[in-house]
């Protein structure tokens, strides 16, 4: 069992990952706080967006607080087509950080869910050239399959709606996803909680990746903490199989003899 | 803008960091300058 606790580590295309905690760096109040709160996570992978250069802007460069022992997955946020995630992926890896890309197309402005059918023209394409492709989908079967088949490294669907904090409100279709679908499945967008992280992992994700949580926490160096120990927790559970459920009644875990007090006759 | 810190893309075609001192913009030339930004989703 230790054995088998030691070698489990996930590998997602070339890479063999450090932990199961993804982070995005969005909506942090102070991007110098960062490289501390993606340690205090323990993260293995970062993502970050691609946005045109404001000339005016005085703001560092992102990737000055982003520590150099992660792994950075560019996403193409801001991608409504196919075509417009396939150029922001080019223009991604001529930044020169590597070749993962998460995909990401989204033209639903009030939901923001994403748009299967063109992440799954986008990833077609995107590995042929070569990029390690993570897909961002709606949980849904028979896309994960394809997407699957097209060579994605692994399959990201979301638990709710991206920034909303609501916890996993698509389970059950998570499950099927984590059940039938051999690549990694990586828990993505609307975790809220710890607990809920925790909750993935105890189902079969491969990992999950969290932003807004931390990013909107009280304290977001301790919650990327607790999230870091609620996916190791969950993890564990997964692997160590949880006991079974009763569907009535109760089932003592002490001895039903040897009582302090006199047998009855 | 120091290296590996932003891409520049001409008429939708990737510019080359060592192209760019060569490069002349014409009339109606679009380019665009991008970089990477905090951002998890959307």
């Amino acid at each position: 069992m230790i054995n088998k606790l030691e070698a489990d580590s996930l590998k997602i295309g070339k890479e063999t990952l450090k932990s199961r905690l993804f982070i995005g760096t969005g909506k942090f109040s102070n991007n110098k706080k960062m490289p501390e709160i993606i340690h205090a996570g323990n993260a293995s992978v970062v993502t970050v967006a691609l946005r045109r250069v404001d000339q005016k802007s005085t703001e560092e460069n992102i990737l000055d607080n982003i520590p150099k022992d992660v792994i950075l997955m560019p996403n193409t946020s801001g991608a409504r087509t196919a075509k417009e995630a396939i150029r922001i992926a080019h223009l991604a890896k001529a930044m020169g950080c590597g070749d993962w890309i998460k995909i990401e197309v989204i033209s639903d402005n009030r939901y923001l869910l994403p748009d299967n059918q063109e992440t799954l023209l986008a990833t077609e394409a995107l590995v042929k050239e070569g990029f390690t492709v993570l897909p961002y989908i709606s949980p849904e079967l028979m896309t994960a399959k394809r997407l699957e088949d097209a060579g994605a490294a692994a399959v990201m669907p979301f638990a709710a709606p991206i920034g909303s904090n609501r916890g996993l409100r698509t389970k059950e279709l998570v499950q099927i996803l984590i059940d039938e679908i051999d690549v990694p499945i990586i828990v993505d967008a609307g975790i809220g909680r710890p607990s809920e992280a925790a909750e993935c992992m105890e189902m079969g994700a491969a990992a999950v990746l969290v932003n807004t949580a931390v990013a909107t926490a009280g304290n977001p160096l301790k919650m990327a903490e607790a999230f870091s120990l609620a996916v190791a927790a969950g993890r564990t559970a997964f692997l160590a199989g949880t006991g079974r459920v009763l569907s009535a009644g109760a089932s003592a875990s002490s001895p039903l003899t040897g009582f302090l007090r006199k047998e009855e006759a | 803008m120091s290296g590996g810190r932003a891409v520049a893309e001409l008429n939708e075609q990737i510019i080359a960091k060592e192209v760019w001192p060569k490069t002349a913009l014409k009339e109606n030339d679009m380019l665009e300058i991008v970089t990477f930004m905090g951002g998890g989703s959307k």
